[in-house]
């Protein structure tokens, strides 16, 4: 009875019903997984460029599953020691100065593949989120974009440096209103000798520390902003989240080994991801300049609200490429970081009217 | 007199022979779910039984015994990857007198681990080809606890049940190392 139990959990149907494929690149040490699923038959690929960096793909599953999988195939890719990518390579192969370089490179390999598997005349889109905008820009950048029909970018940046500078401006306004309205920090930020207890502490410390350029800076800044965020999001936005999968459904019914995503996500942390250190991929970096190139079509979705990469980048990204106006999309959400996850059905509405205007 | 004599008997009473060689044969569930079955044989390199002295009405023996062994495992995570496993492990077994099973063991096997997808590898030219060699080998170190019980009541008490929660570890994993917790829930049975 046991062994059966077992057995029966094994086989669970919950992510079933859809058509899918397990995929994997492999490429340089790595094992990319690239889960496909939804309408294979539509021609149509939205290749999911995930956070992190060491994120990984299937958490989007719930964003997608009961909308755009029905118009369209996702890719689901694992990135390289992220998500439940799997492999053998050394640690001096993929460290700050050189995964970033890599990863795009994975990412161009990965289109590559998806054309060889499905047809060279499938429509190829990108959608990167986060971590994984930082990803795909590198990619249109060292590659060539037109191997792309699209590229969908939310929340994430192209510029650590204007990253920062938005951050900044992002702290003012909001930080301002909160004076204005005589509301408190939710908590105080103490860290590395700076003490700011109330709203103005906040503005007072950004006019000292513009332009960021220090490490230091950078952790201050980034745990400000998170409660400055934490006002933001309480008077601004208006979730209407995903539903969450039943809880152990990816562990025990999809290709997906959340242990794997664990061990990933923080070895992938300490070697390329550890913010305020110099091991960091995500700081002081700018292709602002070197985007010019970029023509195809771009879809900037972005929640309006996010203080982790907020809306400054969203308008320097569309200023940077050279897309043709008539050829970018451009909408903000009631929503933070994730407005894919936080406004689900605005947000496919929006990239299935890219998708179909563009394929 | 007669109660001396049987007092006596259980005195001198001569404990079991120990189990020389043990099949066990198990379902393998890594993280208990994936599924997948395992065999290992188990030989007794030495054997203590103790007895115990608060039972008076007849012999009983605690028995502690230490072995090594060879294991074949293998299992399925759809869409991830099939793993194998060939190996060696060694541990310590004691069987109370009321024939339950405490067992620790620690292992070291080859693990090869086969995708479970279609594999694309990239040619010098740049081209894709779908490859078959979809494995790679690895090197997993195990450990694993497990509790049980002899049947007394069944084939002599050759027959035993046992449920082993354990770890193996896949190195290398990408840069570094991947745990995978499993179970194994089977039957075991001494040969010799």
């Amino acid at each position: 009875m046991l062994l059966l139990a077992m057995a029966s959990i094994s086989c669970g149907e919950v992510l079933e019903g859809t058509e899918q494929e397990v995929l994997f690149l492999r490429h340089k040490g790595a094992d990319m997984n690239v889960w496909v699923r939804g309408n294979i038959d539509s021609k149509v690929i939205i290749l999911v460029v995930h956070g992190g960096a060491g994120g990984n793909s299937a958490a989007y599953v719930p964003d997608y599953k009961d909308n755009l999988e029905h118009d369209y195939a996702i890719a689901y890719w694992d990135q390289r020691h992220g998500g439940s990518a799997q492999g053998s390579f050394s640690k001096k192969e993929f460290n700050h100065t050189n995964a970033w370089a890599l990863m795009a490179e994975d990412m161009m390999l990965v289109i590559k593949m998806l054309r060889e598997r499905y047809g060279q005349d499938t429509k190829v889109f990108a959608w990167g989120h986060s971590w994984g905008v930082q990803l795909g820009t590198k990619f249109l950048v060292d590659h060539d974009p037109e191997l792309l029909d699209g590229w969908i970018a939310s929340n994430g940046t192209h510029s650590g440096n204007i990253e920062h500078a938005s951050r900044n401006a992002y702290i003012l306004t909001y930080a301002q209103e909160m004076v204005d309205e005589g509301a408190e920090l939710d908590e105080p930020v103490t860290r590395g000798g700076v003490d700011i207890q109330t709203p103005q502490d906040a503005i007072d410390w950004v006019n000292a520390n513009d332009p960021i350029t220090e490490w230091d800076q950078t952790d201050v800044q980034w745990t400000l902003g998170g409660v400055i965020g934490k006002w933001v999001y309480a008077n601004y936005t208006d979730p209407r989240y995903t539903e969450n999968l039943p809880p152990g459904t990816l562990l025990f019914s999809s290709p997906v080994s959340p242990i794997a995503q664990g061990i990933n996500s923080a070895r992938t942390g300490t070697l390329i991801n550890n913010s305020y250190r110099e091991t960091s991929i995500q700081e002081f970096w700018d292709l602002s300049t070197e985007m010019k190139h970029i023509t195809i079509p771009v879809a900037l979705l972005w929640g309006k609200y996010d203080h982790i990469i907020p809306e400054g980048v969203a308008y320097s990204y569309r200023d940077s490429i050279g897309t043709p106006p008539e050829d970018i999309m451009f909408e903000f959400y009631d929503a933070g970081h994730s407005p894919e996850y936080e406004q689900p059905d605005a947000f496919a509405e929006d990239v299935r009217e890219f998708i179909e205007r563009h394929r | 007199m007669a109660q001396k004599i049987a007092r006596d008997d259980v005195l001198l009473a001569i404990p079991p022979a120990p189990d020389q060689l043990v099949l066990d044969v198990s379902y393998f569930g890594e993280v208990i779910a994936h599924p997948g079955m395992s065999a290992a044989i188990d030989y007794t390199l030495s054997s203590k039984a103790v007895r115990l002295a608060k039972f008076t009405d007849r012999a009983r023996f605690k028995q502690t015994s230490w072995f090594v062994g060879g294991e074949l495992g293998g299992y399925r995570h759809r869409g991830n990857h099939v793993g194998l496993l060939l190996g060696a492990r060694a541990g310590v077994r004691r069987q109370t007198a009321r024939s339950f099973l405490f067992e620790a063991m620690l292992g070291a096997s080859y693990f090869h681990k086969r995708l479970d997808g279609t594999v694309f590898v990239v040619e010098d030219d740049g081209s894709f080809s779908e490859t078959r060699i979809k494995g790679r080998p690895k090197f997993a170190p195990s450990i694993a606890f497990g509790i049980g019980q002899r049947l007394p009541w069944f084939l002599d008490g050759a027959l035993g049940w046992h449920v082993r929660p354990g770890v193996f570890f896949e190195i290398p994993f990408n840069t570094t190392v991947l745990p995978h917790p499993y179970v194994q829930v089977g039957l075991n049975y001494r040969l010799r």
